[in-house]
């Protein structure tokens, strides 16, 4: 046993290498080897219960924060609440911040097109603008003079021309906003320039890494609980999906009664999240034991 | 000279105030200024310095090459991803939507760069770090002391707890974490290996006797579910800990600021 | 066999995953190539969009109205931020590097100045009220209130360096520590969690383009990738030796 242990502690990190990816690859090529139930967080219940008591004809102003290296983690959050919100006839306006921004919001908008799921039409049920620079400023500038910045939308077209733009002239003309972020400028920022002195509720998805770090928003209401990371993404979509299913039942007039509704993207990836991270408790498990018995060894 | 020196100072401290007087004073042509022009002014100064950035990645990598230096060759591929991200952007575009939009035009040659080039390349660039980190926590994730066994806690009920493999972690399991914890932390009061076996043993059958009699099979308490117990660290300790940082670096910040605005801190502009 | 800028794209795409996953192994060409183009077309990239969706419309846009057509009118003062923007560009040049310093105080300021509000408002003054004790709620409730303000104000008490961390102080600290402890254990947890989402995210792309679709690219590409490594460190062990 003490021996096990001992060489067990000098083993080569590229085993270790191998281990976590096999433990990732494996649920993955093979899902229905373990499947497992989701569990619903609190705080994941609570931005579901905010937009959930939005009404028909709301403005939602998502931001988008993040980009390719970051991806998995947030783009399933964004195509989940842009069907929640559609789903319910709320009007969706995207701005990025981030370079990569725009191009990830077209290809959660082209996903959702392509779904079918909705009739919705550019300019009319949802409107998209192009990248700025200068973080925490363009979201003060948001906040103060949204037509200071923004004249045309992502198609080049003129704002005064679009319907959807009625009435919109800062942050306090939408009803909620919410933010998917992955980094510096993210929840932080618009918690800060906006939201805060506009008093406009905000609730965000983020990648898991900011959670902690935006934990003391969520706890005082400054956030209306938070989306972590890939778990988070797939309660979201877990819990939108049975929505969906119930209110295509119930012929909710904003959906396609012919449409098919996917479970979406990081609801498959949760078993390979689970196993991996079993398998990186018993590495840290087996590595205590190690070093247990390599100091009981030297006294 | 005054305006190579103190020109600089001056600019910082006025746009200081300005900036924070929008906050405070409602006067109307300032207003303007610092809600519409300034906030605007300084994305495009923003953007000059995203320029700057690449300008200088640019400059540095050619004196790579020029100057031969080691590992020189790799810089070309440098130089040659930049060239070609520049010509797909404003030489050549592909299609016929108007320069810009194109960017984000699916058959542009400059989508296909970023689609099939940087794309993946950020995104394993970001997940390589997997790997790391679980031979990082297999070498570095050790009980040394009280400290470390908190983080140690707090990090494997979080992996735990934040998937869905926590939820069917049973409650005895979690009962027997909680006793050996408690036996880890009175660990050095007993001496005797023996008897701390054995009652580290007796105190398990006890609990698990106890929680069969409460029938916790049936309806579990929430402290022994591994979700429940990971929510309550996120929702109290961890909050309190990341507050104090909150709190703490937002002092820092505005006192920093403050030096800005009244000009005291010059080391910002490379005095 | 299927061959469009697809098939090429795909291909591509999986050499680049597999050449960055590469530095598993240890560091080599495939990995060095790779991460340096990568840093070339991030560069590349950020200038496009930078030009394209700022500098263009919004500085250009109000200095040539007519010719940009971005929807803003004629506003001549707008050469101010462009002369600035220029200013910050000297940086490269030496002997002119002091005008981009009149830039970077702009950017300086002005940052300063906002941050000095929202910094107090949302970072201080909003976390203190939110620590407060809500005696009104049940007893669970109270508890957790009671412990968040415990750990706040000690680990506050921990980052206070005036005054030496002894008796009442360091005890207190002490305290604080062990909060800060359970803070960064969940965000060492969260962090995993991150990082293993993201490897998800690559390991569907290569699965996905491992079929007949996209001509076998995931396996073709990484057999050859090992043979190549493998020659590869063979020869510089012999030439160690």
């Amino acid at each position: 046993m003490e021996r096990f242990f001992t060489i067990f502690g000098s083993i080569d990190r590229r085993v270790i290498f191998l281990l976590i990816g096999l433990s990732v690859l494996i649920p993955l090529i093979k899902p229905d080897w373990v499947e497992l139930p989701i569990k619903i967080d609190n705080n994941t219940q609570i931005v579901y219960d905010s937009i959930a008591d939005l009404n028909e004809g709301d403005r939602v102003l998502l931001s988008f924060e993040y980009g390719a290296s970051t991806k998995p983690e947030v783009h399933p959050m964004a195509v989940a609440v842009l069907k929640h919100l559609f789903s319910k006839g709320i009007k969706v306006y995207i701005v990025s911040l981030w370079p990569e921004g725009p191009i990830m919001a077209k290809l959660a908008m082209d996903e959702i097109i392509a779904s079918n799921l909705f009739n919705i039409e550019d300019g009319k049920d949802y409107v998209m603008f192009d990248y700025k620079v200068g973080g925490s400023i363009v979201i003060k500038n948001i906040a103060d003079d949204f037509r200071g910045i923004y004249k045309q939308d992502y198609n080049k077209i003129p704002i005064e021309t679009l319907p959807i733009m009625q009435g919109i002239y800062n942050v306090q003309d939408f009803d909620f906003v919410f933010d998917f972020s992955a980094g510096v400028p993210g929840n932080a920022e618009w918690v800060q320039y906006a939201c805060d002195p506009k008093e406009v509720p905000l609730s965000s998805g983020c990648t898991s890494i900011m959670v902690t770090d935006a934990i003391p928003y969520v706890e005082s209401g400054q956030l209306r609980g938070i989306l972590a990371g890939m778990p988070g993404a797939a309660e979201y979509e877990k819990m939108v999906y049975e929505y969906l299913s119930n209110e295509l039942v119930n012929n909710n007039k904003y959906i396609n009664q012919n449409a098919n509704i996917d479970k979406g993207k990081a609801f498959a990836r949760m078993s390979a999240q689970s196993v991996a991270h079993l398998l990186m408790v018993i590495f840290i498990i087996l590595g205590n034991l190690s070093y247990y018995y390599e100091r009981r060894k030297k006294g | 000279m005054f305006i190579k020196r103190q020109l600089a100072i001056i600019v910082m401290m006025s746009m200081g105030f300005l900036a924070l007087s929008g906050y405070f004073l409602n006067f109307s042509v300032l207003r303007e200024f610092t809600d519409r022009d300034a906030p605007q002014w300084y994305m495009i100064i923003a953007g000059f310095a995203a320029f700057l950035g690449c300008l200088n990645l640019l400059q540095l990598h050619i004196q790579k090459v020029v100057n031969k230096q080691k590992n020189w060759q790799y810089s070309i591929f440098t130089l040659l991803g930049f060239i070609i991200m520049i010509v797909f952007a404003f030489v050549y575009k592909n299609v016929d939507t108007p320069w810009g939009p194109h960017l984000k035009d699916e058959n542009s040659s400059f989508y296909w760069m970023y689609n099939f080039i940087y794309l993946p390349l950020a995104s394993t660039m970001f997940a390589l770090l997997a790997f790391f980190v679980a031979s990082a926590s297999y070498r570095a994730f050790r009980i040394r002391n009280f400290e470390a066994t908190l983080l140690l806690i707090s990090g494997v009920l979080l992996m735990l707890g934040r998937v869905p493999i926590g939820a069917i972690i049973p409650w005895w399991v979690v009962v027997i974490m909680y006793v050996s914890f408690l036996f880890a932390m009175i660990a050095s009061k007993i001496k005797n290996r023996k008897v701390f076996f054995i009652s580290f043993i007796c105190v398990n059958l006890l609990c698990l006797f106890l929680g069969f009699q409460l029938e916790w099979n049936t309806s579990t308490p929430l402290f022994l579910l591994i979700p429940s117990i990971q929510e309550w660290i996120m929702a109290v300790p961890a909050t309190a800990g990341s507050r104090a940082i909150m709190i703490g670096i937002a002092l820092g910040i505005v006192a920093q600021s403050f030096r800005i605005i009244t000009g005291r801190e010059r080391s910002i502009l490379g005095d | 066999m299927i061959f469009n800028f697809e098939i090429i794209g795909v291909w591509v795409l999986v050499l680049m995953t597999l050449c960055i996953l590469s530095y598993l192994y240890g560091d080599n060409p495939f990995y060095k190539i790779s991460e340096h183009i990568f840093v070339g077309v991030s560069a590349g990239y950020v200038f496009a969009l930078v030009w394209w969706d700022q500098i263009w419309p919004n500085l250009f846009g109000r200095l040539f109205p007519e010719y940009v057509g971005a929807g803003f009118e004629f506003s001549p003062i707008y050469i101010i931020p462009l002369i600035l923007g220029i200013f910050m560009l000297f940086r490269l040049i030496p002997s002119l590097s002091w005008l981009a310093r009149i830039a970077i105080a702009y950017i300086v300021g002005m940052a300063a100045g906002l941050k000095f509000y929202v910094y107090i408002n949302s970072n201080i003054l909003m976390q203190i009220q939110n620590s407060a004790i809500d005696l009104s709620k049940s007893g669970g409730e109270i508890f957790n209130h009671i412990l968040i303000l415990l750990g706040v104000f000690s680990a506050l008490v921990y980052f206070f360096f005036s005054k030496e961390h002894k008796g009442t102080v360091g005890a207190i600290s002490k305290i604080g520590i062990y909060f800060l402890m359970i803070k960064f254990g969940a965000s060492f947890g969260f962090a995993v969690m991150g990082r293993i989402s993201l490897l998800i995210g690559r390991f569907e792309d290569l699965i996905s383009y491992s079929s007949y679709q996209y001509n076998y690219a995931t396996p073709i590409i990484l057999i050859s990738m090992i043979v190549i490594l493998g020659i590869w460190s063979f020869q510089s062990s012999e030439t160690k030796k």
